[in-house]
Formats: C-alpha cells, structure tokens, sequence
C-alpha cells in the first residue's frame, strides 16, 4: 500500500518536475556573450577556459574506403555505436594519450593558454598535457613519418602552428600524427597527414568560440567541419586536477564489467 | 516498521529515453528508460576517482535479504560542477539513490541522484541531461 503511494509519487514528481528542469540552462555551455563581459583584449586567448565534456558536433561527410574500414574496426564507448565498456577498444580506457584532435572535441572541460615567446601553449586539464603551438613563422613540417634521416615522428598531438587572423581570432593548424589515436570519442579515423584547423575567436572577455575543421582527403571526402562551441573564462582560472589513472581505469572496468555483459 | 528496499523500477519511458550521454565513460550499459530506487541503502564504500566514482551500497529487499549494489557516479570534476565534495557522501551513511540499473538484470546502475539522511540532494548531471532535451 505504502509503496503503491510512493510509486505514483516518484510517477507524479517525475512528470512535473522533469520538464521544468528541462528549462534550466546548461552549465559550462555557455552559447551567447554575458551582458556584463567586458571587452575582448588584442591578440590574447591567454586565461582558462571551461566548457563540456563534449562539444556538440556535426555529423561527418561521406568517408572513405579507408575511412569506413578504420572507423568500423573501432568500438566507441559513446555515440550510437557505443558498447559496454568490457567491449570497447577505446585508448583512453587504459589511460592511453588522448591526443589530437580529440582533445578539442572530447573532455574538454577545461583549458588554458599562455602566450610566450615564439609559441603559444595550449594547457589542457585533462591529463595535464600541453601543446606546443609555434608562432615564429614556420610552416608546418611536410617529412613526418617519411624515410630516411631527416624526418619527423608522427606524433599523438601532431605538429601545430599558429597565427593571428585579425586581433580577436588565433588560427592553429596541426599535422603529424601517429595512428594510435581517434579523432574523437565516437571513434573516427583521422590519417597522418590530416591537417586540422581550429579557430579561436575571442568574442568578448569572457567567451571563447572554437572551431574545428579536419581536412582529411585519405579518411573522408571532403573536409570535416566538427564543431563550433563557445568556450567560458573560467572564474577561479584554476585547473582540476583530472588524471586518468591506469591502476583505477582497469579496476573500474573490471568492476563494472559485469554491468555490460551477456545474461 | 521494517526497512524496506524499493527496488522500484519505474519505467519512465516518455520523459527519459532520448537523454544524450554526459558521461566520460559509456553508458550503454545502463537502461535510461528505467529509474530504480534503493531507499535506506548503507554506504560500504565510495571511491571519489577518476574516470568515475564507484559507490558499493547494501540493500534490503523485500524480503529483507541484504543486497549489494554497485553504482557508477561521475568523476570528481564533474560532480564538483554540481556541487559535490569528496565527503558528500561516505562509508557508513544511509541514502536513498535514484539509478539508471543495468540491462542485464546484475546489481550494477549509474547513480543519478542522492537524498541524504538529512533531506539533502545531490545529483549528477542533471541539469545537463534536462537542458539537452
């Protein structure tokens, strides 16, 4: 009898309440300059940032055949192909490096950069890594991962330089990986040789805009825009410390295992 | 009168089903559609960690056997953003827990929200689930 009550309680909060806190903003998703912001400093992303775990993103076009194999041999923990986590392939589930470009386009709950001299260095939260963004004037290498003496490694987070557009908007581009990283949490290919664009535009002092674009002709068949997600000054302007460690990732997949598991 | 589980598996298909993932971590595991209640669950442990929390509780159900539950929290950043601590909830405390159980039936779920002994309540990314929709 009780618990008949608080059935149809739990019923009757759920379908009130729900649609109420549908109308609540979403936090660290900010999609509109503050009335209140002031105005947006010359040639200066400098600061920390917030925003979701995951940007919203646009779907990719048409890949490739190679695109398509690379893509179907992975085992995403998140979007529509997502499988339990005892099935996945995913490298961060052991804690492997994020890399780039998907450390723009998943846990990017917070970042930093800071202008030095000659290079830009885009701290990123999670993991505690950074990027070394070049803005000295030199191009991007054209010899990773060819043969010979003279050449570059394919790295996880590529090579990348940077340059001003106009006062408010930092081009980075980035090139060079390794193939041991996805290009996002939903397990996409991204080539060595992929070139990936993103665009900071400063809005004001308190929001920044991000785009992403992966120009991949050996995975997809036309240039990938990802996402453009607005970026929040981070009130503290302090990092979390936000670890991926190994010894915790395998015992928290093995203690959930059974959770994904066949019956 | 005796402690009593709810193990009430409320089937809220209507306002749950198309609630996108905010997790780091999948949640394909867990059945969004449903809502279980565990009222006057026990505290065995709670690890605050990275990529998620893991919160081990004992149950009594309906025939007042003890039965362990495991749940899977969000990580501390991100139940920091909605205003939790690393002592929010602890070993030996009493709480009622909203899930998402599993599909499969085991005793595993993806901890949604917390009433504490003392009326307090603490979610998980509720907010964020609610303005996706």
């Amino acid at each position: 009898m009780k618990s008949t009550a608080y059935l149809r309680a739990v019923i009757a909060f759920s379908l009130i309440a729900t649609p109420a806190l549908a109308r609540q903003p979403q936090q660290q998703q900010a999609s509109a300059p503050a009335k209140n912001a002031g105005p947006a400093p010359r040639r200066d992303i400098s600061g920390h940032w917030v925003g979701p775990v995951s940007p919203r993103k646009e779907p990719p076009p048409p890949m490739t055949a190679l695109g398509q194999q690379v893509f179907n041999a992975t085992k995403p923990l998140q979007g529509p192909r997502a499988v339990p986590i005892v099935k996945t392939n995913d490298p961060l589930v052991t804690c492997n490096p994020e890399g780039f470009p998907r450390s723009a386009l998943f846990e990017t709950r917070g970042f930093a950069f800071e202008h030095v001299p000659r290079r830009t260095l885009q701290l990123l939260q999670y993991q505690r890594v950074w990027r070394e963004i070049w803005t000295d004037g030199r191009p991007l290498p054209t010899n990773v991962g060819a043969p010979g003496n003279d050449t570059r490694d394919p790295r996880y987070y590529g090579y990348s330089v940077g340059r001003w557009a106009d006062d408010y908007t930092f081009v980075v581009m980035t090139t060079g990986f390794n193939e041991d990283a996805w290009a996002d949490e939903q397990g996409h290919p991204r080539s060595q040789d992929a070139k990936v664009e993103e665009r900071y535009r400063r809005i004001d002092h308190d929001h920044l805009e991000v785009s992403v674009t992966i120009d991949d002709p050996k995975m997809y068949t036309k240039p990938y825009f990802v996402t453009k997600q607005v970026y929040t000054w981070a009130p503290k302007q302090e990092f979390e410390e936000q670890l991926c460690v190994p010894s915790e990732a395998l015992e928290y997949r093995e203690t959930f295992a059974p959770a994904g598991s066949e019956k | 009168m005796s402690v009593r589980i709810v193990a009430l598996a409320v089937v809220m298909d209507v306002v749950l089903a198309a609630v996108p993932s905010f997790a780091h971590h999948s949640d394909v595991a867990y059945d969004q559609s449903k809502r279980t209640t565990l009222k006057e669950a026990k505290v065995i442990s709670y690890a605050w960690r990275n990529p998620h929390g893991i919160m081990v509780l004992d149950v009594k159900d309906e025939t007042g056997a003890v039965v362990r539950w495991t749940l899977e929290t969000g990580s501390p950043s991100a139940l920091m953003t909605d205003g939790w601590t690393k002592n929010s909830v602890v070993a030996g405390d009493v709480i009622t827990v909203d899930a998402n159980p599993a599909r499969n039936g085991t005793k595993f779920g993806r901890m949604l929200r917390v009433m504490k002994a003392d009326g307090t309540v603490l979610t998980w990314g509720e907010r964020n689930r609610a303005a996706a929709q």
